[in-house]
């Protein structure tokens, strides 16, 4: 996130986004389920409404904050009366409009933009649905049509089932200011203040006081406020007339209850400028419709006390340091002073201390991983507008999707996985006659799946659409200037491969989600830039799968360390099979002096480490050193090393910037001693044995 | 101008005209000191395959990692052995820290910018790129070393093209 930004605005981002994305999703949901929205959805949905509402006209953001406004309206409409609509299509065209309408706002304050919108298209929308409503709910009132409306709600959510608490008195005050006073609003907000100290409930015109505006409005009209007490009306205006500036005060008791809850509708912005501060600002009693308003409110209040959000440098900082102490711990307790020491309490404490610190080591790393769910999700709604727009039927499926990856992982595959999940539908995807014809399900499906292998996390978007053809890609690069290679020479992958080529697009015509013959090569940058390879397999008429394969980056990782000459190298654990010392006779020298070793049957190439990266003073009699065998899923293969060191938990630190990618070596970590072990990139050391 | 600018001001001022010599062979250089960070003796550097000679590898300078450049081999001169004299004065530029080996570090000294002459040029056949200036303070020539031409390199341009 850009960090030049205000953190106040920054945090409005944040939560607004989290906020918009809750809200499709419960929409998604909905829509999915056919029977339209759950009460407690509603509940949820009018939740969010109100607080983006709330946030966005805080900061401020006045197109946000009126189009959540009219939201408000619509969810608040569907919880009073949830059968007034029975197509609940416009409705979720109407929120999904919405959505993309305040995350591109977002954007633009990202940006250090003005959100400049313009939402008026989208709320005359939901004001035509609201009339609807009217309509069919209130026939024979359409006179009263307004008032009508107004007031159930207040009922609804604002009067307590009884006021018990009899000596609650109700005030309405006037103030006026004396002329020429300077920041009128200011002085204003610091009455309300006080008053609010004293009030058990409050309320005041205009209500942003702490806009300049208002001061002027309080200029013309003067000051407003609406409150209960319980003391006497002469306390009251004693301090209202005590406070500075004042020219004249009105103060007169509301006796009906009702009258006076009807300003309360507006106390909501009130009550979010103030950031939710006081615990329980009302004591609204336990009237049956309003509790459940009121739950949600403190729902709200717990949720945002149990998640804190902290800047990715930190977490960052903290994972170099927890590094480091994994690293001085092993320092601590293999120390060479201590051995053949019989020292069994410090045995005992190292052992604990080890333990507390492996707990603090996963925990540290676990926070900066988050689930696939969210950029997943996000993915629904694009095969959802897809397959409207381009009148397919498609039938998404997502598996997987509590995979975690590195959050910066999930940032920079978010553009590529659209893109992809786009050209699935768009090119991947044959229109239902199309289907029909090729004797396939009318519906069409894709596929979204995460799952972890190795030290990767694979995420594969696979559709049962036309498939890539071969030939018309070749041809298409070859006309493109891309290759001029001849057919034979090229494989199948490598022909793929060209898809990913900036301004390269099979698809003749242009739609308005793929075709443009961008969106490939973006893919393949963002996924390069997390060190991650994207392979595509497909077969024409059956379908396409493409495998983003993408390093988990964890920072922490068990490995075993072998030594080659003076230096010291790491193999990450889970990659190896075994680790043995040859017989001269199980090694098979083939024509070209490749050394290949068998296993159970099985052939094994074997590759030298100390001849692959020179290194001088090593064992060179394979029966003198280790073969480790290194197993991958399509060629295993065996290195050679002199001998092995030992297991550890190694802190994978990037090569300095500037040797840039070395190849074979996927990093380097410190050992205990605090010499430097390269980490040995075992996909590239096979790849150069291929070659 | 904001106290932040201010001490990052009297900062650069104190550094001004500053440089580090050290010596190679049996000529003197000289390195403008806002680049130094530290000098550390020298320490066993691991090696790391296919790269250029003239980068010996990476040491571990207090949990960083960081590339060591053997100046001497740079400059295409024959290989020394380390001794207790050798040095590796570690320099940060643009935020990239990098060790460089010399032979001996000798002293911190002011040289005023008009005590520096510019090399010759390329074109009278002096082909030294990686001297930006000579000085002469008080009775000894002082080649002042061009820290990024040292990084900068044909061979690793290639290198980052792989």
């Amino acid at each position: 996130m850009n960090s030049n930004l205000e953190p106040m605005v920054e945090l409005f981002l944040f939560e607004s986004r989290q906020m918009i994305e809750q809200l499709e999703e419960i929409t998604m949901n909905a829509e999915g389920s056919e029977g339209g929205f759950s009460e407690e959805e509603l509940q949820n949905l009018f939740r969010i409404a109100h607080t983006i509402k709330g946030s966005s006209g805080m900061m401020m953001i006045q197109n946000i904050a009126n189009l959540t406004h009219s939201l408000e309206d619509i969810f608040c409409m569907l919880q009073k009366n949830p059968e007034v609509f029975t197509d609940y299509s416009e409705i979720y065209e109407v929120i999904f409009n919405s959505i993309d309408f305040i995350s591109k706002e977002l954007d633009k304050i990202a940006n250090n933009q003005e959100a400049d919108g313009d939402h008026s298209s989208i709320v005359s929308k939901i004001s035509v649905l609201r009339a609807l409503e009217e309509g069919e709910s209130c026939e024979n009132m359409k006179s009263q049509g307004e008032k009508q409306k107004e007031e159930p709600k207040e009922e609804h959510f604002y009067i307590p089932k009884a006021q018990s608490t009899g000596q609650e008195r109700y005030f309405k005050a006037h103030i006026e200011f004396e002329e020429n006073t300077e920041m009128i609003n200011i002085r204003g907000f610091t009455i309300v203040n006080e008053l609010e100290s004293m009030s058990e409930q409050l309320t005041h015109y205009p209500e942003n006081l702490l806009e300049e505006k208002a001061g002027e409005k309080i200029q013309q009209e003067g000051l407003h406020i609406f409150l209960s007490y319980q003391g006497e009306q002469e306390d009251l205006q004693e301090v209202l007339e005590k406070s500075l500036y004042v020219s004249q005060v009105t103060l007169e008791e509301i006796t009906n209850p009702k009258e006076f809850y009807q300003h309360f509708d507006h106390k909501k912005n009130f009550q979010e400028q103030k950031g939710g501060k006081e615990e329980k600002p009302f004591s609204f009693g336990e009237a049956p419709q309003s509790s459940a308003k009121k739950e949600t409110g403190d729902e709200t209040v717990i949720k945002s006390n149990k998640m804190i959000s902290v800047h990715t440098e930190k977490l960052d900082m903290l994972m170099n340091l927890v590094g480091e102490l994994v690293v001085s711990e092993t320092l601590v307790s293999e120390n060479p002073d201590l051995e053949g020491l019989s020292i069994n309490n410090f045995r005992k404490a190292s052992r604990r201390h080890k333990k507390i610190i492996n707990e603090l080591q996963d925990i540290s790393m676990s926070l900066r991983m988050i689930p696939l769910t969210g950029t997943f999700n996000k993915m629904k709604r694009i095969i959802r507008d897809m397959s409207r727009e381009l009148d397919k039927k498609v039938d998404f499926h997502i598996r997987g999707e509590e995979t975690e990856v590195d959050k910066n992982v999930v940032d920079s595959i978010s553009d590529p996985l659209m893109h992809m999940i786009r050209n699935a539908a768009d090119h991947g995807i044959e229109p239902e006659r199309e289907r029909l014809e090729k004797g396939k399900e009318g519906t069409g499906e894709i596929i979204l799946s995460a799952k972890n292998v190795g030290s990767e996390v694979w995420i594969q978007i696979k559709d049962d659409g036309r498939g890539l053809d071969v030939e018309k890609i070749y041809q298409k690069a070859l006309d493109k200037g891309l290759t001029d290679i001849p057919r034979e020479d090229l494989s199948e992958t490598e022909i793929f491969s060209f898809i990913f080529s900036p301004s390269f697009s099979t698809k003749d015509s242009v739609s308005e989600f793929s075709g443009r013959g961008v969106g490939m090569d973006v893919v393949h940058q963002n996924i390069d830039r997390v060190g991650g390879k994207t392979v595509v397999e497909s077969e024409v008429d059956v379908g396409t799968t493409f495998t983003i394969k993408i390093p988990l980056t964890l920072a922490i990782i068990p490995g075993m360390t072998v030594s080659v000459g003076d230096g010291f190298y790491t193999v990450p654990i889970h990659e190896i099979g075994e680790c043995f010392r040859p017989k001269a006779k199980d090694i098979i020298r083939d024509e070209s002096e490749n050394e290949v070793i068998l296993i159970r049957g099985k052939s094994y190439p074997i590759i030298r480490i100390h001849e692959r990266f020179s290194v001088p003073n090593s064992v060179t009699e394979l029966h003198r050193g280790v073969l480790v065998m290194i197993e991958k899923e399509m060629n295993s293969y065996c290195i050679f090393v002199d001998a092995l060191i030992g297991e550890h938990q190694v802190v994978v630190k990037g090569l300095p910037q500037y040797l840039n990618k070395v190849q074979g070596v996927a990093g380097c970590s410190l050992l205990g001693s605090g010499e430097i072990s390269l980490i040995l990139d075992t996909e590239i050391l096979s790849r150069a044995e291929i070659l | 101008m904001s106290v932040e600018e201010k001490d990052l001001y009297i900062e650069e001022d104190t550094q001004k005209d500053k440089y580090l010599s050290f010596v190679i062979g049996s000529e003197e250089y000289a390195i403008d000191i806002k680049y130094v960070t530290e000098i550390i003796g020298f320490q066993p550097i691991t090696e790391v395959p296919e790269l250029p000679e003239y980068i010996k590898g990476i040491i571990n300078l207090r949990g960083k990692i960081i590339p060591i450049i053997d100046v001497r081999l740079r400059f295409k001169k024959v290989f020394k052995e380390y001794t207790d004299r050798t040095c590796v004065i570690v320099i940060n530029i643009d935020s990239l820290d990098v060790g460089f080996i010399v032979d001996g570090v000798s002293e911190v000294l002011s040289i005023l910018e008009d005590q520096i002459v510019a090399p010759p040029s390329a074109e009278t056949g002096f082909s030294n790129k990686y001297i930006k200036g000579i000085a002469k303070n008080r009775d000894q020539v002082k080649l002042i070393l061009d820290c990024y031409r040292i990084l900068e390199s044909e061979d690793l341009e290639k290198l980052v093209e792989v």
